[in-house]
């Protein structure tokens, strides 16, 4: 498991299955931290220096 | 052969003048006119005429009352001729005195009638141990008169995350008291602590240590980092840093100094302090590198800018860096509080904030949210699907969409009690966009449970700390 992974995290519609919406974020596995893919975040800008790097998130589930 | 007239009197034909003779010598009645008179002996009784040819008179001949006449003609007098007690004659007059002229103590006189005084000061101090009072204060360099301090907590009141904090290392920003971070390279090697700073005039200070034993030998950089909206309106202006520090028995830097107290900025937006370190600032441009010498006793240094924060800043890091060396004692510390930046060129009085004051400002960049076990409730959810979705209040508006942290929460029915319970990494809905940086409420989905789509349960903490959820959006 990488330190990093993305979530695909979805909204539905009344039947409770149908995806309606899906937003992701990145979750740091190791701290267990929910990271907004927002370009403010520090731990945003951490993943991508991680990512520069070389390293690859594991993709959402 | 000599000849002579003896006579008694000669008498003009006229009979007015004459001239007559006597043992003593001769008495002359009437004008007598010479082309010189030689005398050897004193000339007696009184003269008078004109006395524009009296010159080379002998100042020792000129004795007795000098004759009420007008002095405008004294002209070009030495000033070592005039000594004694001046009389006491109206200063009107006295205009266009060169102020190098006007040296020596002042007389104690009323100062009312110093009025239109204006700019004359100039670049003098105006010091008084008495009242001022005016109509208004209007600085000119140093801007507002309160809220001068732009540092986040100087004083080191608000602690969130804990009072002793260790470092990770590895380049990371790792938090300590709020809104201050150490950093440095490598692996583990010292820790921030919240200490005791009454005999600098505070409650708290922060201590910087290397644990005791330790032999690594990183430069250790305890800093803080202001945001875009904090650095504007700073651009254009030389800034005063000021700040307490002493020192352990044990500090182990060469030379007993804070090697590089430091303030930079950058023209990228809201710069991460760590990134500064690492050289990733867009145009990173050093203010300010003072090297203080600590003593064990506690000292206020102040620093002024070489040069005005620049019109493009948008980032601006204040830190503390030294190195220590060899292993350390159970003393390698310095600590540090007080720390004040401000616009100008002097350091005023640290400007205490009330905790409720400073603990808001700090939330803005972190907030926790305490609770034990599953006493914290969030907030009714609505589940979708069995992800429980609910409306975090938070207490101020946070600089940037946060990380969140939680390990552990529960739903509970209004009907059937406890429900369900998960540690799944809570997510910030509005991961990807929709944040309004103004909102008191965010909207957070709690995965891992087993819910019935669009029923509302009860959402409450499952924590093994005190700790229920954290928010960060720190620099």
């Amino acid at each position: 498991m990488a330190k990093y992974r993305f979530r695909n995290h979805h909204s539905y519609e009344d039947d409770g299955t149908t995806i309606k919406s899906t937003y992701q974020d990145i979750e740091d596995t190791e701290l267990k931290l929910g990271i907004p893919i927002n370009e403010g975040n520090r731990h945003y800008q951490q993943y991508l220096i991680w990512v520069a790097d070389g390293n690859t998130a594991d993709p959402a589930s | 052969m000599a000849s002579e007239i003896r006579v008694n009197k000669i008498t003009h034909t006229a009979g007015v003048g004459t001239i007559t003779t006597s043992a003593d010598g001769i008495v002359v009645a009437g004008i007598v006119t010479a082309a010189t008179v030689v005398a050897s002996g004193s000339i007696t009784g009184e003269h008078h005429g004109n006395g524009a040819n009296l010159t080379n008179l002998p100042a020792g001949n000129l004795t007795g009352n000098l004759p009420a006449i007008s002095a405008a003609n004294l002209t070009s007098i030495p000033a070592a001729n005039i000594t004694g007690t001046l009389p006491a004659i109206s200063a009107a007059n006295l205009t266009n005195v060169p102020a190098a002229n006007i040296t020596g103590t002042l007389p104690a006189i009323d100062g009312s009638n110093l009025t239109g005084v204006g700019a004359s000061f100039g670049n003098s101090s105006v010091n008084t141990s008495g009242i001022i009072t005016a109509t208004a204060f209007v600085p000119t360099s140093q801007t507002a008169l309160t809220h001068r301090n732009r540092i986040i907590n100087g004083a080191m009141q608000i602690w969130q995350r804990g009072t002793t904090i260790n470092s990770q290392g590895n380049g990371q920003n790792d938090y300590t008291a709020d809104r201050w971070a150490i950093g440095h390279n490598n692996s583990h090697m010292a820790a921030v602590s919240q200490s005791n700073g009454t005999d600098a005039g505070f409650e708290y200070c922060a201590r910087v240590q290397r644990d005791s034993g330790n032999s690594q030998t990183d430069q250790m950089r305890f800093h803080t980092a202001l945001e875009a909206k904090d650095v504007i309106p700073l651009r254009g202006h030389f800034l005063t840093l000021s700040y307490y520090a002493r020192k352990g028995a044990d500090y182990s830097e060469a030379n007993s100094k804070i090697t590089g107290v430091r303030i930079a900025s950058g023209e990228n937006n809201d710069g991460d302090p760590n990134a500064y370190s690492g050289g990733h600032w867009t145009n990173a441009t050093t203010l300010l590198t003072g090297t203080p010498t600590l003593t064990t006793s506690w000292q206020r240094f102040t620093h002024l800018t070489i040069n005005p924060v620049s019109s493009a800043a948008r980032s601006m890091i204040i830190e503390f860096r030294h190195t220590p060396v060899g292993t350390a004692g159970s003393n390698d510390w310095y600590e540090v509080t007080g720390i004040q930046l401000e616009i100008g060129p002097v350091a005023t009085p640290f400007e205490h904030r009330t905790y409720t004051d400073e603990i808001q400002r700090c939330r803005r960049y972190f907030q926790k949210f305490s609770a034990y076990g599953d006493h914290h409730h969030f907030g009714v959810a609505r589940a979708e699907s069995n992800t429980a979705r609910t409306g975090i209040v938070v207490h101020v508006p946070m600089r940037a969409l946060p990380t969140i942290a939680c390990n552990g929460h529960r739903t509970f029915r209004g009907d059937g009690g406890y429900n369900s319970e998960s540690t799944s990494t809570p997510a910030m809905i509005y991961s990807g966009a929709g944040w309004d940086a103004d909102s008191n409420i965010y909207t957070v989905d709690f995965p891992g449970h087993s819910l019935v789509h669009n029923r509302m349960y009860c959402l409450m903490s499952k924590t093994t700390s005190t700790t229920a959820l954290t928010l960060d959006s720190e620099l």
